[in-house]
């Protein structure tokens, strides 16, 4: 059974490289380019196990889609990680504080995307 | 090029250009905070996309760039003209970068002088304002690394530690107290305690006794971790990086407390980037050529590596180092050593575990290896569904088999002709144009499809254009408004592209001629600012597009007289030409009313280049200005130029196109109805007389051979205001065909707009009505077409 | 599923989720002698965890997971 994981990137070519990361990793991908994307195809049933998301992205950011998330009655728990950069600490902890389980720093390697994947995923 | 890079490319520009736009926007109101956040958005998307391909320089660049920024941002820094300007060049610079990446797929090291410049200009700008400096990783742990004794430990992990004690490897004891709501921020302790490298024991209990069961709060999270691990104090680290706060993580010791700590003082946190920095000067070294100070070179590189591995406290690399340097020496080349630096500090500067045997393969192939790590990539994913990017060779591709397509279908109607014509059987011949008609529609849609695909908004060109008018504002010591008005307008890609040099060519135009320096507009009552409009509209099927101005204008008498000194016009040409004739000199070749030639429109470029491609792409040009008032170019142009439909006609047993947009009508007279007026054979159709020319003349300069027909065939074309009469052998059926233009040599022949290949093989010259009439035209003007009273 | 809740036992699964520890938590606290059987579990979140651990249930079958097995030692038949 396949994990599903939705990517949240403003950037198509950060989504798609993730995706093709997460894809040959053995997990499904769906993909959303902001976070009112997102959130809708949360909100439609869409119950990924995780959220990959960016946190600077037109319309609705990373971190309000954080919020979001953690209010939606079904992803009290979900694991949300962050795509950020090596100087974006102030932005990771902001983060955390709003639910995010933890962080990448880009660029993301796969060795990255597992390493960090297994630590909140079970079975991975 | 691998997929990756050109998706990086495509995005890059569009990034870049959503860049220079924010720039711009907050150069006209640096409190614009909304233009303020994007342009943060739009730098740290492009520097976080630029770490995905091999391009260091860009990403350095943009690095400093996005914290300039950032500082502007956070309001420790104004938004400055000459910060605009540094951004802006600097910029420049990355999509310098950009394009070299998509040529040649990597970005040359050498490179790193010129971003080091810009990040240097950068950086003095945002004096003052630090970037936003991310603290070691170990600054977290760093207190608590006050090592435990063995004897400390639980009793159930001492025997446990002993054992790996005594093998020698280094251990910590790690508690982890998770937070109470940890649950609601999607963690697992669980999960990450069991996940933990190196974990050699552990247990969990709970941090205060267990309530009752209908008092429990399952999702509060009560428990504590104790485990011991055998990995690297950084590995550590790293894993429990999100959680640092409530892990505590002590090195274990032997019992002896005089004994020699087990675990290796840890070594100091080198930031990547000044290892990447080290080590892109040593490359650049060694991109130096092979010559007596060789030796000295990689010396030096050597002890610059060397300082390197112990400032990471990775000295058990030296041997392989050394061993490297050995084989630099011995071969006069650089590549051992660049093999022990790629393989030693790989993509983030790390070590692989295994750089101790690099002497042994330092193969130049491998070297390649760094830049394929980047798996290959699906098809690109739209943002949303209803976007798909495709590349332009596809496109153009697809769209040269729609080409040929046509013309394949084209042989059914040439076969249909055939059956009936020498085999006489007239039902198959009309089966075979019934599948031809069918086939016909079906092409025709699938072209339209494809055009539709090649549809590009002018957006594409213009919006280069605020970026360029302010450049050239600035140098001109001109204050410009830019007004653009119908960018989602839009029109085959290869025109719009086409388009840009010749539109960029009329705004420097406007800009060095046209509009006026403020002084001389507040003179004249003018607002000190002009306005220079571009503005784009479909009719039917042709695109308008005008460039216009309210700038000085232009004087016609003047023009006249230029042309005259030129020697383009003669006086007698000069005494009939009306004001607006005259202003069409401009676009004569060697025109050029600037009277020294600047550097901004004068470029040895005159308004004739942007005629020439203007018709070349099957449009027109045409110049309005009133003096003092303004300047107006109205450029027209087909929407769309893949199929050509052209009139077959025949002269002397030889075919012919004639391009049907041309062609008004064909008619068949009696060779009494063409008659002799001042040396010219004209026509009288419907009331107008009408020049007719034989096409077997034009052609072949040689006198026509009027067959004693009964009727003749005429084919009347329009040629701008006029029309004329082209005498033919016969005419035959219409074509969609794909002009191809004619190649080297035989492109100087201009009686011919270009060749079709035809449905039978045959290559179908296509007339250029244009050139083949020119004499014509200059004998028997426009007013040839008037009516005359009978 | 990765959790079943029988007669007098549970089986848990594969990974158990957080979003089954309140029903564990429920079931076990309506069947104070209700057994589980961890036999095919490779995980199980902390919230699950918390609960066997406050509810001291007796465990029927320990995981066949030898990580996970041993870990749960503490919890283990007695």
């Amino acid at each position: 059974m396949g994990r599903t994981i939705l990517v949240v990137d403003d950037s198509a070519v950060m989504r798609s490289s993730l995706k093709a990361n997460l894809e040959m990793q053995g997990f499904q991908v769906r993909m959303a380019a902001d976070g009112t994307e997102a959130l809708a195809q949360l909100k439609n049933g869409f119950k990924p196990d995780l959220v990959l998301t960016d946190i600077h992205m037109p319309g609705m950011d990373g971190l309000t889609l954080i919020r979001e998330i953690r209010k939606l009655p079904g992803f009290r728990f979900v694991p949300i990680l962050v795509l950020t950069t090596e100087s974006q600490q102030a932005k990771r902890e902001e983060a955390r504080r709003l639910g995010a389980t933890g962080w990448l720093v880009k660029p993301v390697s796969g060795v990255d995307l597992v390493n960090t994947i297994r630590k909140v995923l079970p079975d991975t | 090029m691998s997929t990756l890079v050109e998706q990086f490319v495509v995005e890059a520009r569009e990034l870049l250009q959503g860049i220079s736009e924010q720039i711009l926007a907050l150069e006209a109101r640096p409190e614009d905070s909304e233009a303020l956040h994007e342009l943060f958005r739009l730098v740290h998307t492009l520097k976080g996309n630029s770490g995905l391909v091999e391009a260091p320089a860009m990403t350095r660049v943009l690095h400093v760039a996005e914290d300039l920024i950032g500082a502007v941002r956070d309001g420790r820094q104004p938004f400055t003209q000459e910060l605009a300007d540094a951004l802006l060049e600097a910029l420049d610079f990355v999509a310098l970068l950009v394009d070299e990446l998509e040529q040649e797929g990597t970005v040359q090291a050498a490179h790193n002088h010129e971003a080091t410049r810009h990040i240097q200009r950068l950086q003095a700008l945002g004096d003052g304002a630090a970037p936003e400096a991310s603290p070691p990783a170990s600054a977290a742990a760093a207190d608590d690394a006050t090592p435990i004794t063995l004897e400390a430990l639980p009793e159930e992990a001492r025997a446990v530690a002993r054992e790996r004690l005594q093998e020698g490897s280094p251990l910590h004891w790690i508690v982890y107290e998770p937070e109470e709501d940890c649950f609601f921020k999607g963690e697992d302790p669980f999960l990450l305690a069991r996940q933990t490298p190196g974990v050699c024991w552990g247990r969990f209990s709970p941090r205060e006794p267990w309530p009752a069961l209908d008092a429990m709060d399952p999702y509060r999270c009560v428990l504590r971790f104790e485990l011991l691990s055998e990995a690297p104090r950084a590995a550590l680290e790293e894993h429990f990086s999100y959680v640092a706060d409530q892990v505590c993580l002590q090195p274990v010791q032997a019992s002896r407390p005089d004994a020699d700590p087990v675990d290796p003082p840890a070594p100091v946190a080198i930031p990547d980037e000044a290892v990447q920095q080290i080590l892109e000067a040593q490359q650049a070294v060694l991109q130096g050529p092979v010559d007596e100070g060789f030796d000295g070179r990689v010396q030096a590189v050597k002890a610059a590596l060397e300082g390197l591995l112990k400032a990471l406290g990775w000295e058990s690399a030296r041997d392989a180092l050394e061993a490297a340097l050995e084989a630099s020496r011995q071969t006069r080349s650089p590549e051992p050593l660049r093999q022990w630096i790629a393989q030693t500090f790989g993509r983030h500067a790390e070590p692989t575990p295994d750089a101790g045997d690099t002497a042994s393969e330092t193969t130049p192939e491998r070297q390649s290896n760094a830049t394929s790590e980047a798996p290959r990539l699906p098809e690109a994913r739209p943002r949303s569904s209803s976007t798909l990017r495709v590349s332009q060779e596809r496109i153009d591709a697809l769209m040269s088999l729609v080409g040929e397509l046509v013309v394949a279908k084209n042989g059914l109607a040439y076969l249909a002709g055939k059956v009936q014509r020498d085999y006489e059987l007239p039902e198959l011949s009309r089966e075979i144009k019934m599948h031809f008609a069918a086939l016909h529609r079906i092409a025709e849609e699938l072209q339209d499809a494809v055009m539709q695909v090649r549809m590009l908004p002018f957006a594409h060109v213009f919006q280069r254009f605020p970026r360029l008018v302010r450049d050239l504002a600035r140098r001109l010591g001109k204050e410009v408004r830019l007004e653009i008005i119908g960018e989602e307008t839009e029109a085959d890609k290869h025109l719009i592209e086409s388009l840009a040099d010749p539109l960029i060519h009329l705004i420097r135009n406007s800009l060095d001629h046209g509009i006026e320096p403020p002084e001389e507009r507040r003179a004249r009552g003018k607002p000190a600012a002009g306005l220079l409009r571009i503005r784009t509209r479909q009719e039917g099927d042709r695109i308008w597009i005008e460039v216009s101005d309210d700038g000085r204008g232009i004087d016609p008498e003047r023009i006249k007289r230029k042309a005259y000194e030129k020697g383009l016009v003669d006086e007698a040409a000069l005494e009939r030409m009306g004001p607006a004739e005259a202003l069409q000199l401009l676009f004569r070749p060697g025109f050029s009313t600037a009277s020294n030639v600047s550097d901004i429109s004068g470029r040895g470029v005159g308004l004739d280049v942007v005629k020439r491609t203007v018709e070349q792409l099957g449009g027109s040009v045409r110049l309005e200005s009133e003096p003092g008032k303004g300047t107006r170019f109205i450029l027209s142009l087909p929407l769309s130029m893949m199929v050509t439909q052209v009139l077959v006609v025949e002269v002397q047993g030889q075919l012919y196109g004639l391009p049907v947009d041309a062609v008004v009508e064909t008619v068949r007279v009696a060779p009494e109805a063409i008659q002799r007026i001042q040396h010219q054979d004209t026509l009288v159709l419907r009331n107008q007389v009408i020049p007719v020319e034989s096409l077997q003349y034009r052609l072949n300069d040689c006198k026509p051979s009027h067959k004693a027909a009964d009727t003749l065939s005429v084919v009347i074309v329009q040629q701008e205001t006029s029309r004329v009469g082209l005498l033919v052998d016969d005419f035959r059926e219409t074509l969609d065909v794909v002009l191809k233009p004619l190649p080297g040599v035989l492109a100087g022949l201009s009686l011919y707009a270009g060749s079709a290949l035809l449905g039978d093989g045959t290559v179908l010259m296509i007339l250029n009505l244009k050139t083949l009439l020119e004499p014509c035209r200059s004998n028997f003007g426009s007013e040839a077409s008037s009516s005359v009273t009978t | 599923m990765p959790v079943e809740f029988r007669k007098r036992s549970v089986v848990l699964r594969d990974h158990v989720t957080v979003e089954e520890a309140e029903s564990l938590l429920s079931w076990l606290q309506d069947h104070p002698r209700g057994q589980v059987n961890l036999k095919h579990c490779r995980h199980l979140h902390t919230a699950c965890l918390q609960v066997l651990l406050a509810a001291r249930p007796s465990i029927r079958v320990m995981p066949t997971d030898p990580d996970l097995r041993r870990w749960l030692e503490t919890l283990g038949p007695s």
